[in-house]
């Protein structure tokens, strides 16, 4: 522990050092969050009210929703970035076993605040067990639950760093939404939620806080625990021996690209294919695909808002489209003979080309199954939401940027600011969907030119302030 | 006419002034070595010139371009081997020349064709299709060298180029600079490497605190029978080893 808790501390100044380094809580929106997480405070422990009466009368469908909620949020703090001063990578140097790394890496995901948060709300479900019939066995169950979905999580962190590794989660998420489509569509009878909860690992909790099946349900826990954590160990050193060569590249998209704008585009192509955020991108493409596919009389109207809901997991490639780019690499954009506007127009134009290719499937079953008006109208509702999307990230991508890493979930940037992007972003979707239905062709227009001039305007502007100003 | 001039360039970093009122006059098809301790202000210097960094006050003109009101067109005429080198992440080393070549408005064919003889002359055609994020400091280093090059600049910036550089490449990058420096190419070069920036540059200038202690040719310092390391600390100073008497 001597050794260890030094490396501890420092990167526990470290982080905290970045964390307070903007000075007010007007910074990010910090404070906004700050209050939203006090309203949310407050629904959650109305949820555990709510939870307790029902457990209190032998029912357990929201503590299970609440454990399976659990399970995801331990999920996603630790694939996304940590911002963790000191890697385990460079931590190698020092005479350190890998037991020793082990714990650095596993405490120091306990740093950021949000981790603190995460636990809080799992530390908070005792309250409701506490009514539950047997509440000890219950308690033991979750926390034995909550510490395997950290394992579990880290396990799945460790892994994704890993090429090989990549592909095979990969290749099991597909398998399993496919598994989960063809249940939902063409089961026997439509899963619902409760039945999906019956079979769930969450029941390990619950049956035990009711005093059912308690052995199997410890004897399980309990195996998936010492699983986790053995996964998590092999992983880690799988992890630490890691060097990711890379393929060799010899046939490049960089060969098809032309001019300034588009060479620089294929680069920030590469970059989006490794955040994790656009699969589900693409993953709501394959609904609406499905959608167009499955139901009987698919509605334009429909169609038009799988477009919209398409660009919320994309949200980070453009309203933090530089924080995939090291600092090295901003200089380099800085050391080219290209103006700043050419610099985020390559940006803008990344985001087209990705989203276009989201979106391509969807057109083409479009016009086969509502017609091509339809479809034609679709894209005019793409193009708008393309251009209030990349004004929005514009203005914003170029006043703070938020270090993302590769094959993990992206940071848009701060909540605030990406909520509020959404909403702007979606707007004109929303607002050319009643113009096509009622027909106003001119007010279509309309709409498309003044954001077009907003989109525009938001060029000039971010390209000169990327010239004058150095991106934080 | 000076293919590099500054006039009073300054740049502070909050109190502390990296480079102070600085004037150089650089000629045409000259080797000029920047000299100076670590923190003396070379890289800030070189990071003005090639628009890094804004300047404070003063100004900078390469090739008769004004660096803050034509920063378009002077880093069309420069190349760059920055001190950290500005390479993209996840990108190969024979992509960050093609897109190099694009950005230069250089025709595909003539990219293609001076990148493959650009890699060929470094050794770096074997291993080209490597991501730079997964290569040697070394291949790191003359992945930026080759893009520094390959839009033939009229003048080069090169910071510490021999650092982490086999021999052998040491030597075909010399060859090389003093090709360039004969076809008229202004060559600026940082290095700590005393011995090679005697053997290869004109000129130079020391840099103590931001501020040039000393300019003259290689061939004046010869003359008055000193060698460039003696003239060297007699600027900067030499610490007492030993003080460290506990090493070893």
């Amino acid at each position: 522990m001597g050794r260890i808790t030094p490396i501890l501390r420092c990167q526990w100044r470290a982080f905290w050092r970045r964390f307070i380094r903007p000075g007010t809580l007007a910074v990010s929106n910090q404070g906004i969050l700050l209050i939203l997480s006090v309203l949310a405070l407050f629904k959650y422990v109305r949820v555990l009210n709510v939870t307790s009466v029902e457990l209190s009368l032998n029912k357990t469908l929201m503590l299970d929703q609440l454990l399976l909620a659990l399970f995801a949020v331990w999920f996603f703090p630790l694939t996304s970035n940590s911002r963790i001063a000191i890697t385990t990578q460079a931590l190698q140097h020092f005479p350190l076993t890998i037991k020793e790394l082990f714990t650095i890496k596993t405490v120091s995901r306990f740093i950021p605040p949000y981790t603190w948060i995460i636990l809080g709300g799992s530390i908070a479900l005792t309250y409701p067990l506490s009514y539950a019939p047997n509440p000890v066995a219950g308690i033991l169950a979750a926390v034995l639950f909550t510490a395997t979905s950290f394992l579990f999580g880290l396990t799945l962190a460790h892994l994704i760093s890993v090429a090989a590794w990549r592909k095979w989660i990969f290749i099991s998420l597909v398998g399993l939404l496919i598994s989960l489509v063809v249940v939902a569509f063409h089961g026997a009878e439509k899963a619902s939620l409760n039945q999906i909860l019956s079979v769930s690992p969450t029941k390990l909790v619950s049956n035990p806080a009711l005093e059912h099946h308690m052995l199997f349900s410890f004897s399980v826990l309990a195996g998936l625990f010492v699983l986790a954590a053995i996964a998590a160990s092999w992983s880690f050193r799988l992890d630490l021996r890691n060097v990711d060569t890379g393929p060799q590249r010899k046939a490049t998209a960089f060969s098809l690209a032309t001019g300034k704008t588009g060479s620089l585009a294929m680069k920030d192509l590469r970059y989006f294919r490794r955040l994790l955020d656009p699969y589900l991108g693409w993953l709501v493409s394959v609904l609406g695909c499905l959608y167009l596919v499955s139901a009987p009389q698919p509605s334009a109207e429909v169609f038009w808002i799988f477009i919209i809901i398409v660009f919320f997991p994309n949200t980070a490639l453009t309203f933090n489209s530089f924080g995939l780019d090291s600092r090295s690499a901003l200089d380099r954009y800085i050391l080219l003979p290209v103006s700043g506007r050419e610099v985020i127009l390559s940006k803008n134009l990344a985001f087209v080309l990705f989203v276009t290719i989201q979106l391509a499937p969807m057109m083409l079953l479009a016009v086969w199954q509502i017609g091509i008006v339809s479809t034609v109208l679709g894209i005019v509702n793409a193009f708008a939401v393309a251009l209030a999307y990349m004004t929005w990230g514009n203005l914003i991508s170029i006043s703070h940027r938020f270090k993302m890493e590769f094959f993990r979930f992206a940071s848009g940037g701060s909540p605030i600011d990406v909520l509020v992007g959404v909403v702007f972003g979606s707007l004109p979707g929303a607002i050319l969907m009643r113009l096509f239905s009622w027909q106003s062709w001119w007010a279509v227009v309309v709409v498309m030119v003044l954001y077009f001039v907003m989109y525009w305007a938001s060029l000039v502007w971010s390209g000169r302030k990327f010239e004058r100003v150095r991106i934080p | 006419m000076p293919e590099i001039e500054t006039h009073g360039l300054t740049k502070a970093f909050g109190k502390l002034v990296a480079v102070s009122d600085l004037n150089l006059e650089i000629s045409k098809g000259t080797i000029f070595g920047f000299l100076g301790p670590n923190g003396s202000g070379k890289s800030t210097t070189v990071k003005m010139l090639t628009g890094l960094l804004q300047p404070d006050r003063g100004n900078a003109l390469i090739g008769g371009a004004s660096i803050l009101t034509s920063p378009i067109e002077v880093k069309k005429r420069i190349g760059v081997l920055p001190e950290d080198l500005a390479l993209f992440d996840s990108v190969t080393i024979w992509e960050h020349l093609i897109m190099s070549g694009a950005i230069y408005e250089l025709s595909r064919d003539e990219t293609e064709k001076r990148a493959h003889q650009l890699l060929d002359y470094l050794d770096l055609l074997p291993s080209r299709h490597t991501y730079v994020d997964q290569a040697s400091t070394g291949m790191r280093k003359k992945c930026a060298l080759a893009m520094a090059l390959l839009h033939n600049p009229q003048v080069l910036f090169l910071d510490e180029p021999f650092e982490g550089i086999d021999p052998v490449s040491a030597r075909h990058i010399k060859d090389l600079l003093l090709l360039m420096a004969g076809k008229g190419v202004t060559v600026f070069i940082t290095s700590h490497i005393l011995e090679v920036i005697e053997r290869l540059v004109q000129s130079f200038a020391i840099l103590v605190a931001g501020e040039i202690v000393c300019t003259q040719t290689v061939a004046e310092t010869l003359q008055s029978g000193h060698t460039l390391e003696e003239l060297f600390f007699k600027y900067v100073g030499k610490r007492n080893v030993e003080a460290l008497e506990w090493v070893g």
